[in-house]
């Protein structure tokens, strides 16, 4: 294995990084759709003009608008990719920008996206074994054998021709590829020529015809995936692309050395494809579904890919199981000491058991992976909604702590809390399952998603109509810590010291601790037992609000019938709802940041990271299959087989992931001030990775106020 | 009559005082590691890091750099010993009752009370709390102060940590009675233990106490067959001379029990400590020791000795 780890990243590699950061996507700001470039939001508004009211359903315009997009983007190929496949962010011509700014005027024409969409996990088996070509001609058999003249088949109709008209646009993209891979080489002398002429031979197999080796399933792959322009996650790679990479190895027609190259290819072209608000995902390790142990060339070769690349995407998940081989943890633990901040690493065995309790059958929870940030979700067999939507348990808390009075106990105040909760929970729920209703009438992730997702052929019912055969809805709760910590000070200062009274405190919240309450804000830092040091009270009172929420969602259900299951980190969001949250009784001042991701709330787990873990541990993130981020910062002079303990140690709890930061909060404060020096500093935000020196000011003060764990 | 422990006395025994838990300690010792500081100490090295545990008695200390001048501490104080004159607080220590009242009036963490007695039961809950990350190699060390100075409490912890099957590491200057290394070092797996001067006049001069005992107790280590580490500070102008390294090498080779040698460089950080608990101080060097002295320093050693000699 250690040959693998041996390979270095190539000259091409190391070139095409640099270019496709220099050349990085701006996303736009457009709230209508997050599409990745003008062009592409260009096209799909200009074929949904062009359709709306003349197809026959509004689904039907829907996949005819992603058809004439595809049939009219410009293929990109960079010189010296091995794998292609991304947006067109030149710069419009004069009459592209006419057609442009006439778009934007018209905008409301364009269809509105309800809910929130794609994060999912396809199952590429289909598209690897019988191409875009194999699966038109499934659909097609799909459609001959309705019976049309029989209207209760309508629908299953509708949804084959709307995924079969998508299928179209992709075939004319995949050709314009093709063609311009060989014009290229017509262009093109000596080497690079040769390097053309076998892109062509690539893409004159895939995405349309099978996948015959490693290279072609891996643009297949890509290709089927960018053109989507959303979030999904690759699922385990080390599972469905094994058989290619060991038949082309035993075949002698690639070396370990040039399937690393491969392998770097695809994981860049996140790069120009992904821009920082959303991500791409894949998991490696843990266990197929069958339940044996995942652990073969690729899941070391995908690892080494990530010290290749140093980047935020993909978001990269390393399962660890009871049987996974030491070797593969401790340079899964190489990478994270070298400050790449991937892999983050998850507590493979904990999270099934969770699965398995939440009604996923066997092979679903043994195959689990990231949908790209840390939500968890089988692969190719769910149609989940993830973070639907954000939940500021911390307004929700401060709220019903407006209401209480200096005659409430402690169980009042609890008690008030529950009661707020679950009517926001619920309101929250009947507005999700309303825009569930209408993605169920008029699917807004493109249909062809769902020809890799289970069982939606089988069903002829798109994923957003409920054709997926599991549905998971995520709601995600924020601040849940800094209510854990707020609940903490109340019963030790009001009822079990008696030093302030409850309309004191509220006082206290309502002049945001200033002028004679500052000294209560002084005293809840510096004196007060915190929660995330493994401190009985507050891990009681934080275990007591985990298990309220689990407990509000137990009984709901969504409109495809499905399980509602919370999750608990942040991604950006801790800032965001931060800057609308008044003051809060743990001392949090109004404004601030919300804690970051599942942990303890920034700079009150001061007896460092074994007290912060045992705290998280005893709450069983791993219920929260919604996602959780648990978020470790240590200083770069930690050894690695010390991280190696503290993953060790968490992964004999009930936790679920576990990510890393390793930086010195001086480094931080350098990148602050000279970001020029710093490009390349990855950080962890609560579950993805990001580039510090692209963040807001407000975030990266976020992430230096985290406790450095080390002493 | 010298007082190498802290004597027999039954009320003690239950109880041990300690200044300080730490978890997730990454120095003292292999692999992740709670560390006990047992406060206390029969030397009185003049370069001290740890002024504040010499002392078996509570303590308190004042960081002047946090005091924000706000008086509630005067206000609180029945013994009248916080005084205010022209903006600068200062303590009368000699009327202290160490009430803790003002600890607990001080939102500033300016004073806290070092010290605090804790049973062999207490110290243990604190201990099992990182039990899932001691992996391999990790676990439990005793420092202080020194641990021998409160051996009875000591040699309990030490049976119930055994019991738990953890590893464990004692943090000695060796200045204790020969009969109590002897019961404690069955279940102690490594010694970091410190050699702090190999003349024995200059011993008795930068600690107070002749190095006779110590030497002597390493020999009963070294016929026990016990694992050390021996912790050799460096200290500018007292023993980073060529005559103290090479007989800490011979030393070395000499007893099959030494597994290598830590230098520790002098460091100035217990000066600031000093002036918190209101010690005196009788060293005030406040420079650090450049690495290329400490690694001259390695290299003398090196000349003598193969076994291995490192320094943080």
């Amino acid at each position: 294995m250690n040959s693998i780890t041996q390979i270095k990243p190539t000259d091409r590699i190391k070139k095409l990084r640099e270019y496709y950061l220099n050349n990085s996507p701006m996303h736009i700001n457009e709230s209508i759709v997050p599409w990745h470039c003008h062009r592409s939001l260009l096209l799909y508004s200009e074929g949904w003009l062009k359709y709306k009211g003349k197809a026959d359903t509004l689904r039907l315009t829907r996949s005819y608008s992603e058809k004439h997009l595809l049939e009219n983007m410009n293929p990109v190929i960079i010189p010296g990719e091995l794998i292609v496949g991304q947006p067109d962010y030149s710069d419009f011509n004069e009459e592209e920008q006419r057609r442009y700014d006439d778009i934007i005027s018209k905008k409301d024409f364009m269809p509105i996206k309800r809910g929130r969409g794609d994060h999912l996990a396809m199952d590429y088996q289909l598209l690897l074994d019988k191409g875009v070509d194999g699966i038109i001609k499934i659909l097609d058999e799909k459609i001959c054998s309705l019976d049309l003249d029989d209207g209760t088949q309508i629908e299953k109709y509708e949804f084959y021709l709307c995924a079969r008209t998508e299928l179209e646009g992709l075939t004319a993209l995949s050709i314009k590829y093709r063609d311009e891979a060989l014009r290229l080489a017509d262009v093109s002398e000596g080497k690079k020529r040769e390097e053309y002429l076998k892109l062509y031979e690539v893409l004159s197999q895939v995405p349309l015809k099978p996948a015959r080796t490693f290279r072609e399933a891996l643009q297949s792959i890509h290709m089927f995936t960018w053109s989507l322009f959303g979030i999904y996650s690759f699922g385990k790679p080390d599972v469905y692309l094994l058989p290619y990479y060991r038949k082309d190895i035993e075949n002698g027609i690639m070396t370990k050395e040039f399937a690393q190259e491969l392998i770097d290819s695809f994981v860049l072209q996140s790069v120009p494809n992904m821009s920082s608000w959303a991500a791409e995902g894949m998991m490696l390790g843990g266990r197929d579904k069958d339940g044996n142990k995942v652990e073969n060339e690729l899941t070391w070769h995908f690892l080494n890919a990530i010290s290749h690349t140093h980047l935020p995407d993909p978001n990269i998940g390393f399962c660890v199981t009871k049987d996974t081989g030491r070797e593969l943890v401790k340079f899964a633990v190489s990478l994270i000491k070298a400050g790449h901040t991937q892999p983050s690493i998850w507590n493979s065995d904990a999270v099934t058991e969770s699965m398995l309790n939440n009604g996923y059958d066997k092979e679903a929870a043994n195959m689990f992976t990231l949908s790209t940030c840390v939500e968890i979700t089988p692969i190719g067999s769910s149609a989940v909604s993830v973070t639907s939507p954000y939940i500021n348990l911390l307004k929700v808390f401060l709220d019903s702590f407006d209401k209480c009075h200096d005659n409430c106990s402690f169980e009042d105040i609890f008690s008030l809390f529950r009661d707020e909760f679950n009517l926001c929970a619920k309101k929250y729920m009947l507005q999700e399952n309303l825009w569930q209703l209408e993605r169920k009438r008029n699917s807004t992730d493109p249909v062809r998603t769902s020809l890799l997702i289970h069982d939606c052929i089988e069903n002829a019912m798109s994923h957003d109509s409920g054709g997926a055969r599991y549905n998971t809805l995520m709601p995600d709760i924020l601040g849940m810590q800094n209510v854990t910590e707020s609940l903490n000070c109340i019963y030790r200062l009001i009822f079990e010291q008696k030093k302030i009274s409850l309309s004191k405190y509220k006082k206290a919240l309502q002049s945001n601790f200033q002028g004679e309450y500052q000294s209560l804000r002084t005293y809840i830092i510096n004196r007060m037992p915190h929660f995330g040091t493994s401190d009985k009270v507050s891990d009681d009172i934080q275990k007591m609000v985990s298990d309220m929420v689990l407990d509000t969602y137990k009984d709901l259900r969504t409109v495809r019938g499905a399980k509602v299951i919370p999750g608990a980190f942040s991604y950006r969001d801790h800032e965001l709802h931060g800057k609308s949250t008044p003051a809060s009784p743990d001392g949090r001042l109004s404004g601030a940041p919300l804690n970051d991701g599942s942990c303890p709330v920034q700079g009150y787990d001061d007896k460092g990271p074994t007290m912060s873990l045992m705290s998280t541990a005893s709450w069983e993130p791993s219920r929260f299959l919604g996602g959780t981020s648990v978020n470790v910062q240590l200083n770069e002079n930690v050894a690695e087989e010390k991280i190696l303990s503290l993953i060790e140690g968490y992964l004999k709890t009930k936790g679920a992931q576990l990510q890393f930061n390793i930086v010195n909060a001086e480094t931080l404060k350098d990148a602050k001030m000279n970001p020029h020096l710093h490009r390349d500093l990855l950080v962890r935000i609560g579950g993805y990775s990001d580039f510090f020196v692209k963040l807001p000011e407000r975030l990266q003060d976020e992430v230096i106020s985290r406790t450095h764990n080390v002493i | 009559m010298i007082n190498l422990t802290e004597g027999k006395s039954e009320s003690v025994k239950d109880k041990g005082m300690i200044f300080n838990i730490q978890h997730f300690s990454l120095d003292d010792g292999p692999g992740i590691r709670t560390v006990v500081f047992m406060k206390g100490c029969p030397l009185d090295c003049i370069w001290c890091h740890n002024p504040e545990s010499k002392s078996n008695k509570i303590q308190l200390m004042f960081d002047r750099e946090k005091c924000v001048l706000c008086k509630k501490c005067e206000d609180i104080c029945n013994s009248r010993c916080h005084l205010f004159k022209e903006n600068i607080h200062s303590i009368d220590r000699k009327k202290c009752i160490i009430c803790g009242d003002c600890e607990k009036a001080c939102e500033h963490n300016a004073l806290t009370l070092c010290g605090k007695e804790y049973s062999s039961e207490q110290v243990m809950d604190e201990i099992e709390k990182d039990d899932l990350f001691f992996g391999d190699d990790g676990g439990v060390t005793f420092s202080g102060g020194e641990p021998f100075y409160q051996w009875e409490f000591l040699l309990d912890i030490l049976k119930k940590c055994k019991q738990k099957g953890y590893h464990t590491c004692v943090e000695t200057c060796g200045y204790t009675r020969s009969d109590v290394i002897i019961k404690c070092a069955p279940y102690i797996d490594l010694f970091l233990y410190d050699c702090k001067e190999t003349d024995s006049i200059m011993h008795k001069k930068f600690t107070g106490f002749d190095n006779e005992i110590i030497l002597s107790n390493l020999m009963i280590l070294n016929s026990m067959n016990k694992n050390i580490v021996l912790r050799c500070p460096l200290i500018p102008g007292c023993n980073d001379n060529e005559k103290h390294l090479k007989a800490l090498a011979y030393l070395a080779e000499e007893l099959n029990c030494i597994r290598s040698i830590e230098l520790m460089p002098y460091h100035p950080l217990g000066l600031a400590k000093s002036e918190k608990s209101g010690e005196e101080i009788k060293y005030s060097n406040s420079s650090f020791i450049d690495r290329e002295v400490v690694k001259k320093c390695a290299d003398i050693i090196k000349s003598i000795t193969d076994k291995r000699v490192y320094f943080t």
